[in-house]
């Protein structure tokens, strides 16, 4: 096992995103490696800072006061809204039918003219698709740090993420399968379970 | 539900009670859920005014809602859920979300809040809990709400995928991402 693959399992570990046999796998690289040891117990180390440290309270005076002041909030509501609220809801009523007009409208418009123009592919939040693709073929544990390190190969295939259509997102799965295949690799077996 | 002691354990008998109409009921959720509900507003916005503004409007909402609170999920969830939506559609309409504001800079002064200046938040030093604040605030939204939603609030994989209304892959990614900015970013200042 490689130091660098064990720094990214590391922070999936932390994070209770690792299965348990590359847990196992893990540990037993710590105990032969001192520098990833080193670095095992410094992200330890940030994950608990990062988990102790607590909010700035603002002190008692701001929560003995909370509660009236939702309260007070809570009673403007009611007072602006009660006296007129049939008006209110027919006003309301009229003016949700102009707006779903004018969307209408507005939608058609774009219609017609996206259909003079060449098909654009749609733009994906990168993290969510490849996350979804990779978490669908169970992959996740290999590739996931893999595929988001900028000093990967791979990390070329991440940024293309962000211009694919679900077609090529597809084809490019494929792709990506048959170079987990080159690159030795092992794919995730079903017995395996995330802790 | 009679036991007074679990009474005081439990929300459900105080959701009860508010859902059929009663304010002191649903001021007692108030008290009891504000600390939890005001925390969660903080870390995820990083300034206590727009905190203060959204943990009371959450309530304001929770109260209007009560009769919706079917039970499913535990109340100080369904809070949460309120706080983030609403977290959520502010960063929308302002786009840049006063991230850098950080927490001591943003308090009220002392007096109104009965805390001492410069008192630190917990055990870290004031300084590195500061810059560790600073540096979490500024991570990308997404990454933030996960790790706000995964290490504060103590939820799981499936829990924060269901609040965030992503993946679970989502969640372990986002998370990752996280984790290992905050690593690059904090691990060598220590």
């Amino acid at each position: 096992m490689k130091c660098t693959s064990t720094r990214r399992w590391i922070l999936l570990a932390l994070t209770d995103s690792l299965s348990a046999r590359r847990n196992r796998k893990l540990n037993e690289h710590l105990e032969k490696c001192p520098a990833c040891r080193t670095e095992s117990r410094q992200a330890r180390d940030l994950w608990e800072e990062i988990a102790h440290d607590e909010t700035r309270d603002p002190g008692p005076t701001y929560w003995q006061s909370f509660a009236s002041r939702v309260r007070r909030r809570i009673d403007a509501h009611d007072e602006a809204g009660a006296p007129v609220e049939s008006l209110a809801v027919a006003a309301r009523a009229g003016e949700l039918w102009c707006r779903a007009l004018a969307a209408a409208a507005v939608v058609l418009v774009v219609a017609l003219a996206l259909l003079d123009r060449p098909q654009e592919p749609p733009i994906f939040e990168t993290d969510e698709i490849l996350a979804d693709v990779l978490q669908a073929s169970e992959l996740t544990d290999e590739i996931l740090p893999a595929a988001f390190s900028v000093e990967d190969p791979l990390a070329d295939l991440y940024e293309e993420f962000n211009h694919l259509s679900p077609k090529q997102v597809q084809r490019l799965w494929t792709w990506l399968e048959q170079e987990i295949d080159t690159s030795g690799l092992p794919h995730r077996r079903n017995d395996d379970e995330v802790s | 539900m009679t036991d007074p002691a679990r009474m005081n354990e439990n929300d459900e008998y105080w959701v009860a009670r508010a859902q059929a109409g009663d304010s002191e009921a649903f001021e007692h959720l108030v008290r009891r859920h504000q600390r939890g509900v005001y925390a969660f507003c903080r870390r995820l916005t990083g300034s206590h005014d727009e905190a203060d503004d959204i943990a009371q409007e959450a309530f304001v909402r929770a109260y209007r809602s009560m009769d919706r609170f079917r039970g499913e999920s535990r109340f100080g969830t369904w809070l949460r859920q309120i706080a983030l939506n609403l977290v959520r559609s502010r960063a929308r309409r302002k786009r840049r979300f006063p991230l850098v504001s950080l927490d001591p800079d943003t308090l009220p002064s002392d007096a109104a809040t009965g805390t001492a200046p410069g008192q630190p938040g917990g055990d870290l030093d004031p300084l590195r809990s500061r810059l560790l604040r600073a540096t979490v605030c500024e991570l990308p939204e997404k990454q933030r709400r996960t790790l706000v939603l995964k290490i504060y609030e103590e939820m799981t994989h499936a829990e924060v995928a269901r609040l965030m209304g992503c993946t679970i892959g989502t969640v372990k990614a986002n998370l990752f991402h996280a984790l290992r900015r905050l690593r690059r970013q904090l691990g060598d200042r220590r």
